[in-house]
Parts: structure tokens; sequence; C-alpha cells
């Protein structure tokens, strides 16, 4: 708990106005967390491994077969607020504002290697307008996530961190369902092979549907809103965008999380990013994030909250 | 007269073969016996033995609108009460504070900006929700405004000193009913668009009891010992969506305003 809060404190310091709702979201309240232990949120035992076997750490199943990955997860503190993607000192040559979070955070980009995204350029232009306003962004402009909205996919999961609000898996028999701590947002991943609805339908955190390929859990979601972005830096998808999610299981507690963004309108080609997850500590239960309704301290740490209340209310 | 007598004994006879069938038909189809008052459906069960709640569920009522017997008007539909007896014993002061709730509605209705709508509303708003259990969590994603709630069935006590929107729930089992005690509320919701309200020491006893393979009840009561004169109840069906491709969408509408004045926030437009 001291963990968070210091962590954020930093946070908060080191950036007032950079994704204030995650800087000052309900983490205050962490020192009067529930006292209680929750031993239904504790890992199941995994099947121990086999004395003297070689291969790859085997999960427990449960009563649908399925790999057992119930618990709470989170991202580790690198890709906090998911400031950028791509290599922060990348972006600081081409233009960024001279923040100096940029030269921490190195992004997660997988493939293609050298960590850039693949733009058109007429996204590229686009991306570097809003990655050059971060600080002080035009309505426009502005990052949806800093008005407390929905983060979309697959941004949801990197935004989501042990730190700073992590996400609870449930498997009930047939689906992998996730409930995010940040924006209360959730994921009902039916696992039948039932089809997305019609792609008339938009939905912000898109529509999943997942299929289990040995220890991996892997998800197609469409019908995603183009509404969300990647990042701080302004990254962002149209509407057209397919997300392919891969969550293989490495041991009882660490998840390999690659999400590879498949957009042609935006893109020239298929891109990946990757993170690890990994397991919160048993007893950690979800909070509350009211991020739309808001609390004093979003007025007064965030100046673009305010900006954004003003031309609200206009 | 003996063979009229002798016919009418048959066609008695058949009489009690035909309900007895219908009587069959009906305890063993699974339906619905809340309104017969027949002996209680018992549920399925979860892989790990408790009553299994799953599904997408929703009211059929005007409770959001009222929760009282109300009239239909610009807010909605005329409807029933789902307050039992009708009768809400607010004190004094919290019943003017009703009233000027009820003349302020269309902007003091906090659902009206689109925040969270507490307990027990988040189960009457005219929107889907889903159940999920696992061992130790009954978990509901409702569609409005993708509120969500973790009940745990495995801890004693509640989180200490916060006030959430949507509060602190802890549930157990007592026998095919699922009793959730919940607390930890703010006095930031109210119960419906009628301006029904309550203070920050809410106390909620939620009760889930299935009835049928497609009906559920769900009974609240409520304490507020600042707001009202003693504990009062609601009570209401839940009806399982059955459309094979029924799913809980999102309903982000604090977020409507900007596209629908063209004020798009997307870079790819």
């Amino acid at each position: 708990m001291k963990t968070r809060i210091l962590y954020l404190t930093i946070l908060a310091a080191m950036s007032a106005s950079l994704s204030p709702l995650a800087a000052q979201q309900p983490r205050k309240k962490a020192a009067v967390k529930a006292a209680q232990t929750v031993p239904g949120a504790a890992p199941k035992k995994g099947a121990a491994p086999v004395k003297g076997a070689a291969g790859p750490w085997q999960p427990a199943k449960l009563s649908d077969g399925q790999p057992d990955i119930q618990g709470l997860w989170g991202d580790v503190l690198e890709n906090i607020a998911s400031l950028n993607v791509e290599p922060g000192e990348h972006l600081l040559q081409i233009g960024a504002p001279k923040y100096p979070a940029l030269r921490m955070f190195k992004g997660f980009m997988v493939d293609p290697p050298d960590g850039v995204m693949p733009h058109q350029p007429w996204a590229l232009e686009r991306r570097n307008q809003a990655m050059k306003e971060f600080l002080a962004p035009t309505p426009a402009m502005m990052d949806p996530q800093t008005r407390g909205w929905p983060n979309g996919m697959p941004r949801e999961n990197y935004y989501s961190s042990i730190e700073n609000g992590p996400f609870q898996i449930f498997q009930p028999p047939g689906y992998v369902v996730f409930f995010y701590e940040i924006h209360h947002e959730f994921r009902i991943v039916p696992l039948d092979g039932r089809p997305h609805p019609g792609q008339d339908i938009k939905l912000w955190e898109g529509d999943s549907r997942g299929h289990w390929e040995g220890n991996t859990l892997v998800i197609e979601v469409m019908n995603n809103d183009d509404s969300t972005r990647f990042d701080v830096m302004g990254n962002f998808h149209s509407d057209q965008m397919k997300v392919t999610e891969r969550w293989t299981i490495l041991d009882k507690d660490s998840i390999d999380y690659k999400a590879t963004i498949d957009d042609p309108k935006v893109y020239t080609k298929p891109w990946t990013l990757g993170v690890k997850m990994v397991r919160a500590k048993p007893g950690t239960e979800i909070f509350e994030y009211a991020g739309v309704e808001g609390d004093k301290a979003a007025t007064v740490t965030a100046p673009a909250i305010i900006k954004y209340n003003e031309t609200k209310t206009k | 007269m003996a063979r009229a007598g002798r016919l009418i004994v048959i066609h008695r006879a058949a009489s009690a073969g035909v309900v007895a069938v219908a009587t069959a038909i009906v305890l063993f189809s699974g339906f619905d016996r809340e309104a017969s008052g027949q002996v209680p459906y018992k549920a399925p069960r979860t892989p790990d033995g408790k009553p299994d709640l799953q599904g997408i569920w929703r009211v059929m009522n005007t409770a959001n609108v009222n929760i009282q017997d109300h009239s239909a008007s610009s807010a909605g539909p005329a409807g029933h009460a789902v307050v039992v007896d009708n009768e809400l014993p607010y004190l004094p002061a919290a019943l003017e504070k009703k009233k000027q709730n009820a003349a302020n509605w269309r902007t003091a209705d906090p659902v009206s900006q689109c925040y969270l709508p507490g307990v027990p509303r988040a189960t009457y708003m005219p929107f889907p929700f889903q159940i999920i259990q696992t061992p130790g969590h009954v978990a509901i994603a409702y569609e409005y405004v993708h509120a969500q709630r973790i009940i745990y069935t495995n801890t004693k006590g509640h989180a200490l000193d916060v006030e959430w929107w949507m509060g602190d729930s802890r549930g157990k089992w007592e026998g095919d009913t699922l009793v959730v005690d919940v607390t930890n509320l703010s006095d930031s919701t109210w119960f419906d668009m009628a301006g029904n309200h309550h203070s920050n020491e809410l106390h909620v006893v939620e009760r889930y009891t299935r009835t049928g393979p497609d009906h559920m009840r769900y009974e609240a009561t409520i304490e507020d010992p600042k707001v009202f004169s003693r504990p009062w109840k609601m009570s209401m069906l839940l009806y399982r969506m059955k459309e094979p491709n029924a799913q809980i969408f999102d309903y982000a509408c604090f977020a409507f305003d900007h596209n629908e004045k063209g004020e798009s926030i997307s870079l790819a437009r």
C-alpha cells in the first residue's frame, strides 16, 4: 500500500497535468483500504510442476478445461499512465515537449523492432500535433482518458497496474471476464466462437471473442469506437481496428501480454506492443474509480480537467 | 339415473386427471412458481455448488421513474410501486428535500449527469446487467455507464472508512437466496427520477432469489436513520434476456454530447 501512495505522490508531483485522473484517483484512499483478507481473491494453487520434468509451467485447470488465471493482475510500473508506447527518446528527437518522464519511459513496442509505429503520413502528422499539445491540449486533441472516459482496447490493459489500479479476471464456465478498476470498465469474453455483432455497433472497449491455444488466451477485439487512443502521446486508431491479444501464462504470477494492431486506415502494416502482467498481492480488492463523477482533487490538480469543464459549461 | 351418476363420476375422474397432469407440467417444466406460491424453485448449481444466478437480466418496470405508484409523465410511463405498500417513511426534513428534488429532477438527478446510479438503483435502471459467479465472488456488470460491482461471498466485514457511489458489497447464501449487505454508500445518488433520496448512512440488504428458469425475485431493504423513520422494502422481478445474441453493450452517456454536437474527439475522423 505504501508503495502505491509513494509512487503516486512522485507521479503526481512529476505530472500535474499528465493523465490527471491517473495521478489523483482514489489511491489517496489506499490507507483506509479494506482490512480483511480475501481468501478467494488469492490465486488458486497451480498444479505443482512434476519434479524433474522439463517444459513450461502448467496451470491448474477449471471445470470447463480452461487454464486458471483468476485473480487480480496489472502491469508493472514502467508503463504507468500509458505515457508513451514508442520509445521516449525517439519522441523527444522528433519534437515531443521536453517532458522529463519521456526519458524514463522506454515504451513497450515489440514489432517493428525499432519501436516506431508504422503510421501513414497523414496519421503521423495528426499524432505529432496531439503530441506537441499534450501538456495543454485543445479540446479536440485532448486524450479522452483525461476526461475520465474509457481507455479502450488494448490500452485499458496496460493502463491498469498493480500500483495504480489492477484488473480482476473471473472465469465462469465458457467465459473470461475482466473487471478493470480504472474507469470501472469490464469485458465479458465468450469462448464459444460466437460471431462479433454487426460492425455498425461501436463500443468503447470493443467486442471481444476469445479461445485458448494451450496456455495462451487469444482474444480478437472488433467493433472498436475510434475515440480511444493508445497513449498520452496521441497515438490513435480508426473504427476499422482489429486487435489480436495473446495472453500467455508464464508462471502462476506472470503473464506475457501482446496485442497486435491491424488498422489499414491509419497504419501501413500491423504492429505489436507487449507488456508483462503480474499478479497483485493476495488480499487486494478492486476499489471504486469514479472518474466521470470526479472528486474535488481532480479539479485542483488537473488544469486540463478545469479547462474541459469550462468548455462544457459554456 | 344410475348411468348418469356413473358418467358424472367418470367426468370427475377425468377432470382430476387433467388437473394432475397440468400440475405436473407446471412443477416439472420449470414454470415460474412466483405467482402461485407453490413449492419454491430450486435453482441449478454452479461448479462450486452455489445457486446459479448467472445470465443477462433486467427489470420490466418503471421504478427508475418513480419507486412509488405514479402516473405517466414526461419522465416516463405510469407504473406500480416497487416499494412494498407504496409508503416511504420520510422524516419531515427529508420529505421537504424530496419535494425539492422532485421539482428539479431534470438537472438535479445525478443520473441526468450520467453518474453512477448507486445501489439499489443500478438494478432497476432500464438497462440489462450480467451476473458472473466464481468461487467467493458474484460480479455484476451493468450496461448503464458500465457500472461494476463485485460482491464478495467469502469475507467478513466491509471496506473501512470509504464512500463509494456503488458501495461495498458483502454477500452470503441463505438457501437459494443470495443476501448482500451493502454499506459505504455515498449520499450522492438518488433512488429514482422522482427525487427519492438517502444519506450516506444508507444501508441496503439485497436478496436475489431465482423463482424459475428465467425469473428472479429482487428485494432490497432500505435502512437510513437520517432520512427514514423505519426500514422499508422494495420488491420486483428480474427477467432473463433470452435472445441468443444478447450481450452487454456500453452506455457511455457522459460522452454523448460531444459526439452528437459534432465535437469529435477522434483523431481518425
